[in-house]
């Protein structure tokens, strides 16, 4: 098991290496790009090249990815910093440290100070939007499946097909319709600062809920179907037929293995979330790494962009993996060879 | 007399709004008792089983007459006191054990479930009793087994463990619904004797068993009913109906199986003609009438429900629904004989010691080993012969089919057939002479036509890869040869019965010139009133083409029946080969005897060899050995320490054993039953 | 009752063209909703120019002041005056160029990667599925995100963005119906017979995984809507004065207390797309049955 384990580990550390090199092939594409981006629409011909002789950028693409990578593990300085470019950018950690991202060009400052006034910010949101969408879903999810194609489950299955039907920039937009707008019981917008007339926690309210109503429609489906799938399996048949009662059977029999296939779903939908927290963020003018990001595409501050991705493409992966692991954990046809 | 373990009357169901699938069924045992309810697919025998539990899946309900087990009417019992009834009183053991337990669960755990039922969660440990158990069901550590996942044990295992979990509950009434069918021959036999044994020592436990297997039945059964489109047709002893069948379907089922005395080999097997027919398309009045050879016009097909009538001549209990019973001839002797066969000399295929092996993979990356399919295979195969290849699955017959065909490739030795070495030819690479030379009959009818293509299509292709124009006076003509309705070109698979499609892939594989057919497993998944004609069928085509045939089979009364030399595989090696008459005769390798022990006819009174039990767990296996060791009864201690020499006879019968020829003449003793 | 007159067994995966032409797709209720609002706004989108009432981008000051619905225009008109009904119109027009192009691509390229990488196995088959996990590692937002960072944005962008992230999908849902099929009886028949394999893949395989990838593709071009819209309502869609569906929605947000309509008429626009996408995939999966 421990090899499987292993094994697993290396692909998905192969995969975003991978993953990163295109993430930087793309946002690198042309040097020339860089370096007037670097320095806006109004830079000389000759500022332009001097920038681009010290970052090396008419190096081969695979060498400055490599300094890129070098960059972020603190081995090679950022040259970007420091009086010599005459772009006031300073980093008072210096050039050379462990998680260096470089400078957000967007804010002048160095990005893992952009990155710490934001980060916590979407944290909060989406650890509330996982910890509710999960209860919620498996508690639904297992109601619908058991009682399949009673009023019950025909209720929460129409419910969760309209749901997943709506966009979530829709939903949003009405619910701040409903409770903004016509109600007036909560905050149409979050800006999360301590002056406003609205708490913190009113003000997530709106966020997190587009968050659970989105993602949870889709995992209780999931969840749902897994488990009527469990049901018609022939093991359940001969729980029920030795004459087990039908708690027992549901507990014991079915939500065990109805389960293995919902948990890779679920760990996946974190990386959806993460999607979902751009789109939620911009709405409602939420303060976290979402919104950064369109920001920052918008601006074209490439540095941040690659960070963020970089810190996007982390989070799937690390999902993928768990939820792999989850799979072998929970499976003995896979755990015990 | 006592009251009656189960007791069904007028049973009726219906599933959806669809015809009744079971037309009045009447059933009682006693307590004691051993019931086989025989049926082929679709006569209703599986709906009897969870009708008696009440547990009728896709929207099936009763719809008429009464269940009572015990007493208890199932019909109107709560849903709490059926399910005292299902721990406690009854148990059923199904068709497929490797779904039937929890994956996630360890075997101790789901079977100590039943006992804690009985004594509740706080009672006495119930692992005394669950080891007594599993010794009884003939495991040699039951404390190994406990610790076991499902995922971990072989199907045989499952299914002892299975049944050992149905004991647990000490029902009154036991259901076992085709409990081994996927299971090889002889562990078969294993699982249908310890149901014997289990049988007699019960002391009073009431015993449903459900197969389509005649030989089964008669082995484990004490009365028995024939089922046919969803009534009892026939009842009685089991002497009484296996010896002295009474009604025309029961005549017409025993007299068709290859291993009917009465046809001796390489005579023309009697069929049945006709379908298996659908619920729907049933009117009162004798439901056997079209397929029947003693249907008389006027009077079975008046539109009256038959009722059950005691056959005349007979002894007590043995009655039939038929009209005819006091007149009613044996079933006729086939017209035809067998065509006669051109065996010109010469050989199609000559295979010289083929090799092949896989590299067996785990799910998720696991630990891999090797599986040895082929090992230094070598056998010929004459122009228009028949040749069987036998052995159980893992044997390495389908591989070596697979080769031949140019689905798989050898990984060393050769296969000369046309002048060329075809072992290491896929299909794709071969000519379209050798592709039409060589074709294959698969053994799944569902799935061997592709569904979205009509029957004429199929053909059509067929044809023109064989090398012809495929017009549609060749693809009538090739229908026709096959004796399908006219209109059957037009139609989907999905139209066809399974007969029917086995039917087209032979046509298929005719369509060209045909040296050498490759027929796996082609009548195994049929039913066994249509399995004679299909085998016929094959004969009569082959015999008009001249081709030779490879016969792939685990069915040794038909591999018997039909072919001229036989080849005895295990696990990838030759241990014997030889004429029919040589494989079925002495001196026999320990592993043929094995598996013709595992041979049971449809005869109450034959009494099943068995062998000595060998101890598994003293053997080891090591390449190079005698693959068959770890199971062998016969071992010497030189097989643990060297290959065993293949002997060949002077008249071509070859033996892989260190044994000497004179003593596998001599047949272990065997162990009398009950 | 004769030999003639079968037991029959249910033709439990004819291909799904079989069963089009045989009409019981529109037996499902479902399904003949959901074509009936797609054929609805197709007709919409294609007759755009003669249908529309107004120019999209025309502005009509006096309608500005109070853009709620009146006689002039039915549905009332945006913050600045331009006519709504004719901007949902010719926003169909976006809609239904950009869906169907990124969907097409995504589909050709994942259904060809799965038919390869399942029949072939092997090395063909790891470095495709490798490929796919590393797209999958990107989610398609933060993907557009990088695209239109380095290249602008563009048409071609959203199609080269949905392709990439759905592609991955697809092939991984064709490679599994074509190892399901791909060890049945028939197509072994067909290798035994010497086909080659685009005739086996073409001719065997297709036909029998339609469904499955019907389903699919229905379920991917609701996504796809979502996606689209989404992008416009982040102002990351195609670049105005084109109108599209949601970027109207995010114009309309601010006035949501006084004229909820500006951002409801088109949000439902765009729901209405994905709704009848699902339902038309439930119609497929119920006729598969
Ligand atoms: S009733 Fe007639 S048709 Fe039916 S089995 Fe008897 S003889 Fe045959
Ligand atoms: S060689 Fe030995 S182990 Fe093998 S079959 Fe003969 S007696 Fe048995």
């Amino acid at each position: 098991m421990a090899r499987i384990v292993l094994n697993r580990l290396g692909q998905f550390a192969f995969i975003l290496l991978i993953a990163s090199f295109l993430l930087f092939a793309v946002t690198e594409f042309s040097p020339g790009n860089v370096a007037s981006k670097i320095l806006g629409p109004y830079a000389l011909e000759s500022q332009v090249r001097s920038l681009s002789d010290r970052l090396g950028l008419d190096d081969p693409l695979f060498t400055r990815y490599l300094r890129w990578l070098g960059m972020l593990v603190g081995l090679v300085p950022n040259e970007l910093g420091g009086p010599a470019t005459g772009l006031g950018l300073s980093d008072p950690r210096g050039a050379q440290y462990f998680g260096n991202f470089g400078f957000s060009l967007m804010q002048g400052r160095p990005i893992v100070d952009v990155l710490a006034d934001r980060f916590g910010h979407t944290v909060t949101l989406t650890v509330w939007a996982i910890g509710l969408t999960v209860p919620i879903s498996l508690v639904l999810g297992v109601l619908a499946g058991m009682t399949e194609g009673s009023a019950l489950d025909r209720i929460i299955s129409v419910t969760t097909v309209s749901l997943t039907s709506l966009p979530e920039f829709v939903v949003a937009v009405l619910l701040i319709f409903v409770f903004a707008a016509s109600l007036g019981w909560l905050p149409g917008t979050s800006p999360l600062d301590p002056g406003d007339r609205w708490s913190v926690g009113s003000q997530l309210v709106l966020p997190v809920a587009v968050l659970v109503i989105a993602s949870s429609a889709y995992v209780t489906r999931i969840v749902r179907s897994s488990v009527v799938d469990t049901l018609a399996q022939p093991f359940v048949r001969t729980a029920r037929l030795k004459g087990l009662a039908p708690m027992r059977v549901a507990m014991l029999h079915v939500l065990r293995n109805a389960m293995i296939a919902p948990v890779t779903v679920i760990l996946l939908q974190i990386n959806w979330i993460l999607t979902g927290v751009v789109v939620v963020e911009a709405i409602f003018a939420y303060p976290g790494i979402g919104r950064l990001m369109l920001e920052a595409a918008l601006f074209g501050d490439i540095y941040l962009i690659q960070a963020l991705t970089l810190i996007a493409l982390s989070v799937a992966v690390t999902t993928q993996f768990l939820g792999d692991l989850a799979y072998v954990l929970l499976d003995p046809r896979i755990r015990v060879a | 007399m006592t009251r009656p373990v189960l007791e069904i009357a007028g049973l009726r169901v219906a599933y959806g709004d669809g015809a009744d699938v079971l037309r009045g069924v009447d059933l009682t045992i006693a307590p004691g008792e051993t019931y086989g309810l025989v049926g082929e697919s679709g006569s209703g025998k599986s709906t009897v089983a969870y009708a008696v539990q009440r547990y009728l899946g896709g929207g099936g309900r009763i719809t008429g007459g009464r269940i009572l087990v015990d007493g208890t009417d199932i019909g109107s019992a709560s849903e709490a006191g059926l399910r005292q009834l299902r721990g406690r009183r009854m148990a059923m053991v199904h068709q497929n054990p490797a779904t039937a337990l929890n994956p996630a669960m360890r075997i101790g755990r789901q079977l100590a479930e039943t006992p804690r039922l009985r004594s509740g969660e706080g009672g006495a440990d119930p692992t005394a009793a669950i080891l007594d158990v599993l010794r009884r069901v003939r495991f040699q550590y039951p404390e190994q087994i406990l610790r076991r996942w499902p995922h971990q044990l072989s199907g045989g295992q499952l299914q002892r463990v299975v049944i050992a979990m149905a004991l647990l509950a000490r029902p009154a009434l036991l259901l076992l619904d085709e409990p081994t069918t996927g299971l090889d021959a002889t562990v078969e036999g294993e699982v249908a004797s310890l149901v014997r044994e289990i049988a007699d020592q019960s002391g009073g436990m009431a015993i449903l068993y459900i197969s389509h297997n005649l030989g089964l039945i008669a082995r484990v059964a004490d009365r028995i009913g024939v089922m046919y489109a969803g009534q009892i047709v026939e009842e009685g002893t089991a002497r009484q109906v296996l010896k002295a069948p009474a009604h025309p379907y029961t005549r017409a089922l025993l007299a068709s199986l290859p291993g009917n005395p009465l046809i001796p080999p390489g005579q023309r097997l009697r069929t049945i003609p006709g379908l298996v027919p659908r619920p729907e398309d049933l009117a009162p009045g004798c439901a056997f009438a079209p397929r029947c050879y003693a249907m008389q016009p006027g009077l079975c097909d008046r539109l009256m429900p038959l009722d059950m009538s005691a056959a005349p001549g007979s002894g007590r209990g043995h009655v039939a629904r038929c009209l005819r019973l006091g007149d009613a001839p044996q079933p006729p002797a086939e017209a035809a004989t067998v065509m006669p066969r051109r065996r010109a000399g010469g050989r199609v295929v000559d295979v010289v010691d083929l090799c092949r092996s896989f590299t067996a993979r785990r799910a998720f990356g696991g630990r891999a080993g090797r599986v040895v399919a082929a090992d230094r295979v070598s056998f010929a195969i004459g122009k228009g012969d028949i040749l069987s290849l036998v052995g159980e699955s893992g044997s390495g017959k389908s591989t070596i089919a697979r080769i031949l065909t140019g689905l798989d490739i050898a990984d060393s030795g050769t296969a000369m057939a046309l002048g060329t070495d075809i072992a290491h030819r896929p299909a794709e690479t071969r000519t379209k002479e050798l592709i039409a030379a060589i074709r294959i009959v698969f053994q799944n009818p569902d799935n061997t036509l592709n569904p979205a293509h009509r029957v004429g299509r199929i053909l059509r292709r067929a044809l023109r890869r064989g090398g012809r124009a495929g017009s549609a006076e060749e693809v009538a003509a090739l229908v026709e040869a096959v004796r399908l309705p006219a209109d059957a070109a037009d139609r989907r698979p999905g139209a066809l019965s399974g007969g029917q499609k086995q039917r087209v892939a032979i046509a298929r594989a005719f369509a060209g010139r045909a040296d050498l057919i490759i027929a796996d497993e082609p009548v195994s998944a049929l039913d066994v009133s249509v399995q004679a004609a299909i085998v016929e069928l094959l004969r009569d085509i082959q015999a008009q083409h001249g081709s030779a045939i490879l016969f792939v089979s685990h069915d040794l009364e038909l591999v018997r029946h039909i072919s001229d030399r036989v080849v005895v595989l295990y696990r990838g090696t030759v241990v014997e080969q030889g004429s029919t008459a040589q494989v079925f005769g002495l001196p026999r390798h320990p592993y043929t005897e094995m598996l013709l022990a595992a041979v049971h006819p449809p005869d109450p009174d034959h009494v099943a060899p068995e062998l000595p039990a060998c101890n598994e767990s003293a053997a080891t296996e090591a390449p190079g050995l005698c693959p068959f060791l770890p199971r062998c009864h016969r071992r010497l201690p030189l097989c643990a320490a060297t290959p065993p020499p293949e002997r060949v006879s002077a008249e071509g019968h070859a033996i892989r054993c260190h044994h000497a020829p004179a003593d596998l003449m001599q047949l272990l003793p065997t162990v009398t039953k009950g | 009752m004769t030999a003639g007159a079968d037991r029959t067994t249910t033709p439990a995966r004819a291909g799904f063209l079989v069963r089009l032409r045989g009409s019981r797709l529109l037996r499902s209720r479902s399904a003949t909703v959901g074509l009936a609002i797609l054929v609805f706004w197709l007709v919409v989108a294609i007759g755009a120019p003669w249908i529309a009432p107004y120019d999209p981008t025309a502005i009509d000051f006096a309608a500005s002041a109070d853009p709620s619905p009146s006689a002039a225009h039915w549905l009332g008109t945006d913050a600045i005056g331009r006519d709504l009904l004719s901007r949902i119109i010719f926003g169909a027009r976006t809609t239904f160029l950009v869906i169907p192009l990124s969907v097409f691509s995504a589909f050709l390229v994942g259904a060809i990667a799965g038919l390869a990488g399942g029949w072939y196995g092997g090395w063909t088959d790891t470095i495709l599925a490798r490929a796919g996990d590393v797209m999958l590692a990107f989610p398609a937002l933060v993907l557009y995100i990088i695209l239109i960072t380095t290249f602008g944005p563009s048409l071609w962008n959203i199609v080269i963005a949905v392709t990439l992230t759905y592609a991955p999908g697809v092939a991984r849902l064709m490679r599994g119906q074509v190892l399901a099929v791909k060890g049945l009886e028939y197509v072994l028949a067909a290798r035994a017979a010497g086909e080659s394999p685009i005739y086996i893949m073409a001719a065997e395989i297709l036909p029998n995984v339609g469904t499955p990838l019907i389903v699919d593709l229905c379920l991917r071009t609701g996504y796809a809507v979502i996606l689209v819209g989404t992008l416009g309502f982040l102002g990351l869609g195609l670049p105005p004065p084109t109108p599209d569906w949601g970027g109207m929605v995010v114009e309309g947000v601010n006035l949501m207390t006084i004229y909820p309509h500006i951002a409801l008429l088109p949000a439902a626009a765009v729901t209405s797309v994905v709704v009848a996408c699902n339902l038309l995939a439930d119609g497929f999966r119920e006729t598969a049955r």
